[in-house]
């Protein structure tokens, strides 16, 4: 299947992006020009404000009489507690209580949320999602709305700065909070939701708008201020914020507790609940020592290979050569000027590990690349608190 | 002699029988920032086809073959520290690697600017 365009398409041609199929939809990994690049993208976003289209990811509206009920069935949440318009990052688990996909929910109103899927992930999701409706029984609408809308990131310390000169409301907003409003633009008044949040490590904001004011809304920030930038750049920043990545980090074999994310589970949910996957889940959370893997993070150390990133699969030994497990993301980071990688290891190895200590050799082209545990993130995060 | 190029996106000047040897500005364009270049050793034999270098952008790792057969004579240290040195100079301050040919005549299946100008515009 040829992939799809956003309707950001003509806004990336116009700034050179150079495009690549990525979860099924035509994306930019890099622009081109002054501004252009993964690492001068990279450090607009740390320094200024970086513009990201995500219309790639799923957006399902669940509503109706029946969707807090809904949501305690499908997910490990406790929706009643959700307030308006806040966000809350979740995981949807398959029977063995290991990860179909990571998610964020917001709530809209009473009876509605919104849920944003990875894109690789969001027709399996969705087919999880309309069985789980259907066993229900409940009288609620799932409304697929990745056409009719977009859905642009703007990240970096200038970000609220830029979006407040079209949406003054976000500069009230919480972190993980959210808000409807109007975005200002040349032509007139359009609809936008926004919420404080994003996949950078720096405060921002997530912005939908419907699909045909999606290139006026997206000239208009970058008139504002803001760098177009690419896949690559938000590889890079999410590395480095040690944000984890559906299929990297996280898959159907991986439980949440093995990737670092059992703070996302309520405390309350952590002995059971209606959700899926909750009784694998509650098993995981009172014997975690039988879950065989954990996730780390690891830093080049000093020297010449410093800069030489190892890449996702290469192969990690401890000090005296035995196999402990594999890195799942690696790169360069461009804020630390070294390579930086997260990885899956065994469980035995986690627990003794000392960051800024402990060594680790990772393979690569037949070299052993000398790696120290860090603690994460690599980048400490600035968001909004 | 003027400089020859490959389809694998290097470039070749040889002097006599020995020969500098890049990636070509298009190839440096494409790959982005370089972080991280792997250079040969001195005094290594490489046959035609042979991995000889890697260049590393964040994004993704690419090898650089060896388009002539021969013995690298000198590698260009200052990438160790500088590899964007490619980006900026590609064809230029921005060289891996020289070595002395094993076997000039490889030189003849090389292309000339013009037709390396010609491959990249049908190329893309």
């Amino acid at each position: 299947m040829s992939p799809r365009t956003t309707p950001l398409h003509a806004f990336h041609e116009r700034h050179g992006g150079k495009l690549v199929d990525f979860g099924g939809y035509l994306l930019p990994v890099q622009y081109a020009g002054d501004h252009g690049g993964i690492i001068p993208e990279h450090k607009a976003c740390r320094t200024a404000a970086a513009l990201f289209d995500v219309s790639h990811m799923g957006r399902s509206r669940i509503s109706g009489a029946g969707a807090n009920e809904f949501l305690a069935h499908l997910l490990p949440l406790q929706p009643e507690a959700i307030k308006p318009n806040a966000l809350k990052y979740s995981f949807l688990l398959n029977e063995q209580g290991k990860m179909i996909d990571d998610l964020i929910v917001t709530r809209l109103d009473d009876q509605q949320f919104m849920l944003v899927l990875n894109a690789a992930r969001k027709d399996t999701d969705r087919k999880v999602l309309d069985a789980a409706l259907q066993q229900s029984g409940l009288e609620l609408r799932h409304e697929v709305q990745d056409e009719e809308t977009a859905l642009v990131a703007l990240q970096g310390p200038k970000a609220q700065e830029v979006l407040a000169s079209l949406v003054p409301a976000a500069a009230s907003l919480a972190f993980m909070q959210g808000t409807e409003s109007t975005a200002k633009l040349p032509h007139g008044e359009v609809y936008a939701y926004v919420s404080r949040c994003g996949y950078t490590g720096e405060d921002g904001f997530e912005i939908t708008t419907t699909a045909n004011h999606a290139a006026a809304l997206a000239d208009a920030l970058v008139t504002a201020g803001a760098t177009p930038a690419g896949l690559g750049a938000r590889d890079a920043l999410r590395l480095e914020a040690a944000l984890p990545l559906y299929g990297h980090e996280m898959d159907e074999t991986i439980s949440p507790l093995e990737a670092g994310l059992a703070w996302a589970v309520p405390k309350a949910l952590r002995q059971g609940g209606a959700f899926l996957g909750a009784e694998a889940l509650a098993q995981a959370f009172q014997a975690p020592d039988a879950l065989p893997l954990r996730r780390l993070g690891l830093i080049a150390e000093d020297g010449k290979l410093a800069r030489l990133p190892a890449r996702e699969n290469a192969p990690l030994t401890d000090k005296s050569g035995s196999a402990i497990g594999r890195i799942t993301s690696g790169s360069f980071s461009p804020t630390l000027n070294r390579a930086i990688a997260l990885a899956l290891v065994s469980r035995d190895f986690a627990a003794a590990a000392e960051p800024e200590t402990t060594q680790v050799l990772a393979e690569v082209r037949g070299k052993q690349l000398p790696f120290k545990v860090a603690s994460l993130p690599f980048v400490p995060h600035q968001y909004l608190r | 002699m003027s400089k020859k190029y490959s389809k694998e996106h290097e470039w070749i000047q040889a002097d006599g029988d020995s020969a500098t040897i890049g990636i070509t500005n298009h190839a440096q364009e494409q790959l982005g920032e370089l972080v991280f270049v792997q250079l040969p050793e001195v005094g290594q034999t490489l046959s035609v086809g042979d991995e000889a270098a890697t260049v590393e952008s964040v994004k993704a790792a690419s090898e650089v073959y060896a388009v002539v057969s021969g013995t690298v004579s000198e590698i260009n240290e200052t990438l160790n520290d500088a590899p964007e040195t490619v980006n900026a100079s590609a064809e230029g301050e921005g060289w891996l690697y020289k070595v002395t040919l094993a076997n000039p005549q490889e030189l003849d299946e090389l292309m000339d600017a013009d037709a390396y100008s010609k491959f990249v515009q049908e190329s893309t």
